[in-house]
This record gives structure tokens, C-alpha cells and sequence, in this order.
């Protein structure tokens, strides 16, 4: 029987004096997971970590109930892994279909016909299935996400990773992904790293903020959103009270912080949530979270 | 419509039963009636219908080789095998044209000069380290990340990969050699060094980036072929028997090396 989780018990990478990935510790199981963190938390180590592509520093790591330290276990999690990197590197001489077959080879399908199956299905599930042909030199920014989102699905995998998936996607392609992800987690661990609050409001059941290699909040997305509850107003005027503010398109001044006790509450968003904990005042926050 | 295919005929049909001649009529006659597009909807197996429509879009959509992956093929290299070394660098025509280039011009100064067949013996051991340096690595690779969380063994890839480089430029610098003037036993010298530095290379991929093993060792070559010719005033010492014999105990060593520390290259395998 397959252990369905991902468990981290005191997890580091150490890169010099700085610690990348601080110590952490969750258990995450089936479902859709997002990670949310300003550039530099760390976000993209823990990934890849996740992925077996980094070893850790120092601590305990068990994805699917494996150990990835182990060379024949680290090759079985793979077996069952789909990766999509920050920043997949693409053959760009390579078709789409070319390029996605390469990798169906490097994840040991050595039938021809059913590994071509294979990629045509994935080219279909994100969309590509009428640029096969086409050389990736030649497909824009975002068909290019999508081959390298499509090369992480084949083999029909128990733990996907996904670091900023719907970077450059439009906002079609956005929500076609926010389908798929949402539909492999139903019995899948689907984990996404992002800047987008948005994906995580509409897709994820858990969100975990990172801050300085470390897990600042690690909830619901209702629950990230109760965290900026009475702490968003908006004003005419500029409130240099507040720790996080900005212009509205209506002209006016959202505000984030400790309101003054005349402030126009507002309802508050995943994204004042995650401000008041990622944002960059952030720093006293810890302890509030 | 006035008319309409027998039942029988149409069962026959949808089972892929009927003559060549029947079979052109119904299906002139398909496009047309409804009714029995119908009928032969029913009568269809579903299997053979998928399985026709899968070869139909396997040829359709398998992509065309391109020329390297194409000959490869046509020299009995498994299919999923050549396209593996589709995706290297060292492999892509543009690069064995510019080892063509390079390796011309060696010929060309061994011709206007009688010591410049050393540089010649410099070269073509030079040309598979360079092919491996751009086969395998996180600088040479764009998909090295994704090829790390897959699980065909790193090592395999580089493996194939390197012998392929080793292949194609032995055949090159072969050729090559034939068109060296005066042509004597000293035209294949190059031959041992060249396996024992790509060996080595591999050994050392164990304990640093490929690209840097390839490096140090394409520079320890050049200062031990300019020294021993410094030293001893011959400049085709390495070409000598004693040059062979060490190039020939380095390829042993370094096969050596490499069977012991294959596991060492898995488990370095990995970002820094």
C-alpha cells in the first residue's frame, strides 16, 4: 500500500551562511497545496527538494513513504513524480511532440506507440494537441509553460510539483490549468508554488506562506484571508499609519495594518492576508500568525 | 435516399468483412444516407475502431526524425535510443561540422609542416571531451532539471551520450588521419588517448560537473604533450610506445574507476 504523503521533519539547505530552507517541518497528503512566498523565501528550494533534483542540508524527508537519500528509492518516488521546474528548460530545436516523447523516454516508457499515446494525451489535457508539430523555437512563452506542464503529467503521477505553473499563461489558460490541478488532486499530491493569490484562493485547499525558508502560516485560504479580518480599510487620502497601502483604479487608498478608529473597513483578500505576513513589513507578523 | 444497404451487408462491412469492391460501394454510398450511417454505428466494434484511429493518428502525428536521429535509426540504433542523443548538443550536425572544420585545419598544419602533425595528435583526443563537456550538464543541458526528477539513471544518459560522441569522432578524426601526409602507424597515436581521456572524463564526472572534469583534463593533456615534446625534444613522444602504454593504463585505471563509482555519480547527481 502507497503511504500518500509527503512528510518534512526539521528540513534545511544551507547554501553558506544562509539558510535557504530553515527547518522545516509539515506532513502534507492528497489534495492541492499552495505555497506562497515573496522571491527569496525559499519557495524554490523546498520544491525542489520535493522533486529529489536537492538534497537537504540536514533533516528527515519521506515523499510517498519513501526516502529520497536512498539511491533505489529515490528512483521509485520518480517513478510515480511528475516535476514542473521554475524555469523548464526546453529543446528548442525539438517539436512539442519531440520534446515531450524525449522526456516519456527519460520516465522509461520504451513502447513507441503507447508512450506516443501518452504524449498525445497530455498534449491534449493542456491544450497543445494542434501545435505537435510545431518547433518550440516557435510557440510563444506561454505554449511553452504548457509543454512543460504536459511533460509533468505523463505517467499519470501520484505527486506532482508544480513551481509557478501559471506564470505567462493568460488568463484562459490560467483557469483550463486551475481545472486540471484541481481535478488531479482529488486522489493525487498536487503541490504549487506561486505568486498569484488568486490561483491559490480558486484551486488550493491548503495554502502554507513562506518566509525566510520558513512556514509563517500554514492553513485554509479562508483562513489566510480571517488573518488581514479588520485590518483593511480604504480612505481618500494616504494613511501613513498603515504598514502596506496602495492606489485603488478608483482613485482611492486601500490600507493595510492596524486601522485607525475612524477606518471604512473592507472585506479583506487572500493577497491582504498574505501581505500582512509575507509582505515586505512583514517582519513582526510572525508572531501574530 | 431511395434506397438503402442491406443489414447483412452493412454488419459484414462494419467488421471489416467485406470485398474490396462492396466495401468502396458502401462507402460511397455512407457519406449520403443517414440511416445507414446509423446502422453501421451499431454494428462497429469500438476496439478495432480505436485501434484503427490510433494507428491513423500514429502516423499522423509521430514526429519526423531529423537527420542525426534519422541515421541513427537506419544504423539499428533502438528508436527511444536515438532520440535520447537526438536531444545532445555534441550530436547536432552544426556541431560534428565545426569538429569537420577543426579537424581539417589540423590536417592543413601537418601538410605545410613536419611538426605539425603534434598538433593534430593534440586535437583529436580534444574533440571527444569537448562533445562530452556539451552532452550532459545543468550548463550545456535546458532540461537537465527535468531529466534529474525522472528515472532513468543520469548516468545511463551520460553513458550513451558519451559513447556517441566517442564514436562519431573517432569515425571523423579516422577519416581524417587517411588524409594526413606521409601516412604511418603515428596517424592512429591518437587513438588511445582519446579513450583513456574519455574515460577519465567519465570517472571524474563522479566528483565535479562534467563540463569541469572535460576541462582539466583537456588541459592536463595539452601540458603533458607540450612538456614531454619540450623535454625530450621529440615531438612525437606521446605517440611513442611509452606515450601509449601510459594513455593505455589511463583508459584501464579510469574504466576501472568509472565501475566502482557509479553509484558515487548517482548520488552527487542532483543541483548544487
Amino acid at each position: 500500500m502507497t503511504d500518500a504523503t509527503i512528510t518534512l521533519s526539521g528540513l534545511r539547505k544551507r547554501y553558506g551562511a544562509t539558510d535557504a530552507v530553515a527547518g522545516l517541518s509539515l506532513s502534507i497528503g492528497p489534495g492541492v497545496t499552495g505555497l506562497l512566498g515573496p522571491n527569496g523565501a525559499g519557495k524554490t528550494t523546498l520544491m525542489r527538494m520535493l522533486a529529489t533534483v536537492l538534497a537537504p542540508t540536514e533533516g528527515q524527508l519521506r515523499l510517498l513513504g519513501l526516502d529520497p537519500a536512498d539511491p533505489e528509492q529515490r528512483t521509485d518516488i520518480r517513478r510515480r513524480l511528475g516535476y514542473m521546474p521554475q524555469e523548464p528548460g526546453l529543446h528548442r530545436h525539438f517539436t512539442a511532440f519531440e520534446f515531450v516523447d524525449y522526456v516519456a523516454i527519460l520516465k522509461e516508457m520504451t513502447d513507441t506507440r503507447a508512450r506516443h499515446q501518452e504524449v498525445r494525451r497530455v498534449l491534449r489535457d493542456v491544450g497543445l494537441d494542434d501545435v505537435t508539430g510545431r518547433r518550440i523555437r516557435k510557440l510563444s512563452g506561454g505554449m511553452r509553460r504548457r509543454i512543460a506542464l504536459a511533460q509533468a503529467l505523463l505517467g499519470d503521477p501520484h505527486l506532482l510539483v508544480f513551481d509557478e505553473p501559471t506564470a505567462s499563461l493568460d488568463p484562459e489558460q490560467r483557469m483550463r490549468f486551475r481545472e486540471l490541478a484541481s481535478s488531479l488532486g482529488q486522489e493525487r499530491i498536487v503541490l504549487v508554488s506561486t505568486h498569484q493569490t488568486e490561483d491559490v484562493a480558486a484551486l488550493c485547499q491548503r495554502v502554507i506562506v513562506m518566509r525566510d525558508g520558513d512556514a509563517v502560516f500554514d492553513g485554509t485560504p479562508a483562513q489566510l484571508c480571517a488573518v488581514a479580518r479588520d485590518r483593511v480599510w480604504v480612505a481618500d487620502s494616504r494613511d501613513v499609519r498603515a504598514r502596506l497601502w496602495w492606489r485603488t483604479a478608483e482613485g482611492r487608498h486601500r490600507h493595510v495594518g492596524e486601522p485607525p478608529p475612524d477606518a471604512q473597513l473592507v472585506e479583506p483578500t487572500i493577497e491582504d492576508g498574505y501581505l500582512l505576513l509575507a509582505g515586505p513589513t512583514a517582519t513582526d507578523e510572525r508572531a501574530a500568525a | 435516399m431511395s434506397w438503402h444497404v442491406q443489414s447483412d451487408l452493412l454488419e459484414r462491412y462494419a467488421r471489416g468483412e467485406a470485398d474490396g469492391p462492396t466495401a468502396y460501394s458502401v462507402e460511397t454510398h455512407l457519406p449520403s444516407c443517414s440511416e445507414c450511417r446509423g446502422e453501421v454505428a451499431a454494428h462497429a466494434d469500438h476496439a478495432r475502431l480505436t485501434q484503427i484511429w490510433d494507428g491513423i493518428e500514429e502516423r499522423l502525428d509521430a514526429p519526423r526524425r531529423g537527420p542525426v536521429e534519422g541515421g541513427l535509426v537506419r544504423l539499428g540504433v533502438p528508436e527511444h535510443v536515438a532520440r535520447l542523443l537526438g536531444a545532445t548538443h555534441a550530436l547536432r550536425l552544426s556541431w560534428l561540422l565545426a569538429c569537420a572544420v577543426v579537424l581539417a585545419f589540423a590536417v592543413l598544419a601537418a601538410s605545410r609542416h613536419e611538426e605539425g602533425v603534434v598538433m593534430f595528435l593534440i586535437i583529436a583526443p580534444l574533440l571527444p571531451l569537448a562533445g562530452i563537456a556539451a552532452a550532459y550538464g545543468p550548463d550545456v543541458d535546458p532540461a537537465y532539471e527535468v531529466g534529474l526528477a525522472a528515472p532513468m539513471r543520469s548516468f545511463g544518459l551520460l553513458l550513451v551520450r558519451a559513447l556517441a560522441v566517442l564514436a562519431t569522432t573517432t569515425a571523423m578524426a579516422t577519416v581524417a588521419a587517411l588524409a594526413l601526409p606521409g601516412l604511418h602507424w603515428g596517424a592512429a597515436a591518437w587513438l588511445l588517448p582519446s579513450l583513456g581521456l574519455t574515460l577519465a572524463s567519465l570517472a571524474l564526472a563522479a566528483r565535479m560537473s562534467t563540463t569541469a572534469a572535460c576541462g582539466v583534463l583537456a588541459l592536463a593533456w595539452v601540458l603533458t604533450v607540450v612538456t614531454a615534446w619540450r623535454v625530450s625534444e621529440d615531438p612525437l613522444l606521446v605517440a611513442g610506445p611509452a606515450g601509449q602504454i601510459v594513455c593505455g593504463l589511463l583508459a584501464v585505471v579510469a574504466a576501472l574507476v568509472l565501475v566502482h563509482d557509479t553509484d558515487r555519480f548517482e548520488q552527487r547527481g542532483g543541483l548544487a
